[in-house]
């Protein structure tokens, strides 16, 4: 939180180097020493080289020759070791500094103000938050170690040379002034096409950004090609930019490396000569010519800091300085709790302008006592969204003042205003997650531990209040429950099936078709009919079937799959006949169990049965799939058997007890067997798989289908009849509760994009409902829903709200404003009237020509 | 609970044949391609109603053709609280109603009962359409023949309607032996 007391310097303000000097010290200490150790074992082997040579071989000692080599290979190893472990820490700190970077800058992002977000794309801020900070984090471990290795390294190799011999060692270093010049030179031109990235970046981030947020119009107007041309200016100035990058990049080092071999020239012309002319030992040529090439490493190392110094300050400063705004307010009051509020609200003389100087608000006076209702009305652009977001918050006054009980609005801490006030826009954000997620967002964000944090009792009266019962009925129904969530309610839902199937029985009869092992279903599929269940793994499924090598032999002896053959290759002919010219409409296919996608292949299958090649193993699966997919009522395609029941119950029998092993209770044959009393009449059979049993719950099929237990014979709606009567059972029976908990975790899709807009914008005013806060700003909240839904959120208002809450609404619809206590019309960010209803109609002003209006 | 299918005896069943065959008895049907009826016949519906079922209420949106394929219908008009009979269809003479609804979006200006368990074969007013889309010219001549059958109906209960109206006349006029206006009652 940017109010503790270490970070007083904002955040966008900080140098780079602020988090490189502040940040995580001890393990940058200890990386040093580490590094400290890595410089001596570095060091030691180029001793142990020249004592080698000129001490163990000159002398042709044996011993010391062992001695030194162990030791060299010794301190090679251990550099080695300590060079792993300093890459190691390195990018570890990074990544930790990183982490810190990242969270305080999203915290601080998240604060800015409304009119930042009205400027800023999207895609800008992504970019920044995510790729460019990566770029930076390699550099920030290294950031103290790499530049104080180095420099440490290159003046020790450098002493070594000079105590060897200081005239080659000032030759040696001969070329590097030339380097100090010419480098730098080529680095500014390098930042400054970094620069030019980063920017083309976001641009191309902002315009991906805008492409997908409008997908709807270039969906609608078709303009693939415009916008990949706009997307492809870019990409190519993007390309252009990295190749000269690279180009210098590397010219850098290109110009590096050349620099760096005039050394070696040097070295051999002049340290050889003297080495001819005694004064100068093999030894020590040798070792100096070691140390050169170790004095190398750390100055190129030096040289890539530096490139990758100079990097990493342009993109943190390309990041921070888009950020750099001033929050307007505090988080947390300081030194106080959060206050309390009664809901009073007075402006004084309180105005907005824009930038531009126009004035959206103009020296509006108001008072709103605790508890009252106000609404805000007026005409387009008159300022009453304006003055409910200033209310709220959101934007801040230019001039004159708002007091909320009182305090001044500009000196209260956020978390004042989130405690007491809760804003409804008009186009709310759904986020994606549950439903019950989106309408806890609020609340769990006020009252996390508190005890105030909605019971579900209180969840459901708000869903109650806003006219979404039904709806989430309708999502709890259509889910399909597991074993272990039914529990309890497995018996509740057992028992209504039980009363829909024996006192209700004569009204959904006439729309169901009750499952029923006794007897042909007609309105199902013949799957359905043979099976007559499921298993949890699905092994019986449509698909399956036809390749299970059981279920052929079954078939086989009771003299069902000739039957089944015949029928699918009288679908299958009678389908490609008929729809040969209209297989392009998924309308046609409304009447055959063949989907549109496989008309093809039947069409091929037909063909080579007809020139009378001998059906394979796979034709005879696709025509056993049309028959098994075949559906009495709905089908009108194909040619019915004689005997295809008989043989249907027939199989279904010897199924269900030989080959799914369902038990029957008390001895009663399956064929023979009829619901005892509405009682169980057959137990589960073997892994798990369940039959069609009126006392069996199925956990494959959807909530609504378990509790109806048969097929809905139009389609898969009830009317509205037995929709009724369904839910009222489910009132008397103490379901209503349940079922609703279990829509509540319907998933609401990205962005709510599986709800309509009406239910998105009931959830968003049940979410804010929730939140129970003494002051409600409602901005043309219920705009967009029917007139029942806006009358029924009104008497909740009427009802609940009366004198417990204040209320601001922004309303259009003039109709809905006769039970507020006071309405305030705005006209060009003035408040023009002010009254109740009836003394507003009898004055015959501006608000009743906007009621006669609208 | 079990829903009663009719199996032909003779052997398999086909829903495409029969409808075929009841199709072709009315005359909207019967100068059309065979290729068409075909379609025509797997686009329909079959549908079963007891005695005193309703099978279509006045003022309810209009969705689809149907004929008669057993059984008797009656055809009646409401007007306010009362409710006249217009007409009695059944399977051999003036099978079918509802064919404006195959043309046209309206709601039924008149309802229809099952005088007996009748059975029906219907065509839905959008199967109608996706299925004359592809043969655009026969769409003139069968608009034509649809037309043709309505008169027809028309005629035929507007007779009825007469003997009807004339029948209580005279009975009046014998009751009160006043002579003059007809009625209409």
């Amino acid at each position: 939180m940017s109010n503790d007391g270490r970070q007083n310097i904002l955040i966008t303000k900080r140098p780079l180097f602020y988090w490189i000097l502040r940040r995580h010290r001890i393990l940058q200490f200890i990386l040093l020493l580490v590094i400290l150790a890595s410089l001596f074992f570095r060091v030691f082997p180029l001793e142990m080289q020249k004592r080698i040579i000129n001490e163990a071989i000159h002398l042709k000692n044996l011993q010391l020759l062992y001695l030194y080599c162990g030791l060299y290979i010794g301190a090679v190893i251990l550099a080695g070791i300590t060079k792993y472990a300093i890459n190691v820490m390195q990018t570890i700190l990074g990544q930790k500094i990183l982490v810190e970077i990242r969270t305080e800058l999203y915290d601080h992002v998240l604060q800015l103000p409304l009119q930042f977000y009205r400027k800023m794309q999207p895609g800008t801020v992504i970019s920044a938050m995510t790729a460019e900070l990566n770029g930076i984090g390699f550099f920030l471990g290294g950031a103290l170690a790499i530049p104080i290795t180095s420099v440490l390294t290159f003046v020790v190799f450098l002493g070594f040379m000079f105590t060897l011999s200081p005239l080659l060692a000032v030759l040696s270093m001969a070329v590097y002034p030339f380097e100090l010049i010419v480098i730098p030179l080529l680095q500014k031109k390098y930042n400054r096409l970094n620069k030019e990235r980063i920017k083309t970046t976001r641009a191309m981030a902002n315009v991906v950004n805008e492409s997908i947020s409008g997908i709807h119009e270039i969906h609608s107007n078709a303009s693939y090609t415009l916008e990949k041309k706009r997307m492809g200016e870019y990409i190519r100035d993007l390309y252009g930019l990295l190749k000269r990058l690279f180009f210098v990049k590397y010219g850098i080092k290109f110009a590096n490396n050349l620099f760096q071999s005039f050394g070696p020239f040097i070295l051999f012309l002049v340290g050889g000569y003297l080495a001819i002319h005694g004064q100068f030992t093999l030894g020590a040529l040798v070792a100096f010519l070691s140390a050169y090439e170790k004095v190398y490493d750390p100055w190129k190392e030096m040289l890539e800091y530096y490139q990758a110094l100079q990097d990493a300050q342009v993109r943190y400063r390309q990041i921070m300085r888009i950020f750099d705004l001033q929050p307007e307010h505090l988080l947390l009051p300081e030194g106080r709790k959060p206050l309390a509020l009664t809901g009073e609200i007075k402006m004084k003389e309180a105005g907005f302008s824009v930038g531009s100087g126009v004035k959206l608000l103009d020296r509006v006076n108001l008072h709103v006592k605790p508890g009252d209702q106000v609404a805000l009305v007026g005409f387009s652009g008159s300022g009453k969204s304006t003055l409910a977001l200033l209310i709220a918050q959101l934007y801040d006054v230019s001039s004159g003042t708002i007091l909320l009980d009182n305090h001044d609005i500009s000196t209260l801490s956020k978390a004042d205003i989130s405690n007491n006030i809760t804003m409804i826009a008009q186009h709310p954000f759904i986020f994606s997650g549950t439903i019950r997620d989106n309408l806890l967002y609020g609340a769990r964000a006020l009252y996390q531990n508190s005890d105030k944090f909605p019971s579900r009792d209180k969840i459901l009266q708000a869903i109650h209040d806003v006219g979404l019962e039904e709806d989430i009925m309708r999502f709890g129904l259509q889910s399909t429950l597991t074993r272990e969530q039914c529990g309890l309610f497995k018996e509740k839902v057992l028992r209504m099936r039980r009363i829909i199937g024996t006192e209700l029985h004569d009204q959904f009869a006439e729309e169901i078709e009750f499952y029923d092992i006794n007897n042909f279903l007609s309105y199902t599929t013949i799957r359905n009919n043979i099976i007559c269940g499921d298993s949890d793994d699905k092994r019986f499924s449509i698909e399956k079937l036809p390749k299970n090598k059981v279920f052929e032999k079954l078939m086989q002896e009771t003299g069902l799959d000739p039957l089944l053959l015949d029928l699918g290759r009288s679908i299958a002919e009678q389908t490609v006949e008929l729809l040969a010219n209209f297989a392009d409409d998924a309308f046609f296919f409304q009447n055959t169990p063949m989907l549109p996608a496989e008309f093809q292949k039947y069409r091929e299958l037909i063909k080579r049965l007809e020139k009378g090649a001998r059906a394979r193993e796979e034709d005879r699966q696709l025509l056993l799939l049309l028959a098994l997919r075949y559906i009495p009522k709905r089908h009108t395609i194909g040619e019915i058997p004689p005997d295809l029941e008989e043989k249907v119950l027939a199989t279904r029998h010897c199924f269900l007890t030989q080959v799914a092993c369902a038990t029957v209770v008390d001895n009663a044959s399956l064929v023979n067997m009829k619901m005892i009393d509405n009682e169980i009449c057959c137990t589960e059979g073997a892994d798990g798989f369940t039959p069609y049993c009126p006392g069996l719950y199925l956990s494959t099929h959807t909530l609504l289908d378990n509790i109806l237990f048969g097929t809905v014979k139009t389609g898969d709606r009830l009317t509205e009849r037995l929709q009724t009567l369904a839910y009222s059972i489910f009132s008397r029976e103490g379901l209503l509760d349940e079922i609703l908990d279990i829509g509540l975790d319907f998933d609401v899709g990205s962005k709510g994009d599986r709800l309509s807009g009406g239910q998105q914008q009931k959830l968003a005013i049940a979410r804010s409902f929730l939140r129970d806060t003494k002051i409600l700003i409602m901005d043309e909240a219920t705009a967009s829903l029917d007139n029942a839904s806006q009358a029924r959120i009104q008497e909740t208002m009427d009802n609940n709200f009366r004198g417990n809450k204040t209320i601001i609404s922004v309303i259009h619809r003039l109709d809905l404003t006769p039970s507020y206590d006071m309405i305030y019309v705005l006209k060009n960010g003035l408040i023009i009237e002010q009254g109740s209803y009836q003394e507003l109609m009898a004055r015959k002003g501006a608000f009743y020509e906007l009621a006669q209006g609208s | 609970m079990n829903s009663p299918r009719e199996v032909n005896q003779d052997g398999s069943t086909s829903h495409v044949e029969d409808a075929l065959t009841i199709l072709r008895r009315l005359p909207v049907f019967k100068n059309i391609s065979l290729e068409m009826v075909k379609l025509y016949a797997y686009l329909s519906y079959k549908e079963e109603y007891k005695k005193g079922d309703i099978i279509l209420q006045q003022g309810t949106p209009s969705d689809r053709l149907r004929l008669i394929v057993h059984g008797e219908v009656s055809i009646t008009h409401t007007v306010g609280d009362r409710e006249i009979l217009l007409q009695k269809l059944s399977a051999d003479s003036l099978n079918c109603f509802g064919e404006l609804a195959l043309i046209t979006e309206f709601d039924w200006f008149f309802s229809a009962y099952a005088w007996s368990d009748v059975s029906i074969l219907s065509i839905s007013r959008e199967s109608f359409g996706k299925v004359i889309e592809r043969y655009p010219e026969t769409f003139i001549d069968t608009i034509a023949e649809i037309v043709k059958l309505r008169i027809d109906r028309f005629t035929h209960q507007t007779d009825y309607l007469i003997d009807h109206l004339e029948k209580k006349a005279l009975d009046r006029l014998a009751m009160k032996s006043l002579p003059k206006n007809i009625d209409q009652s």
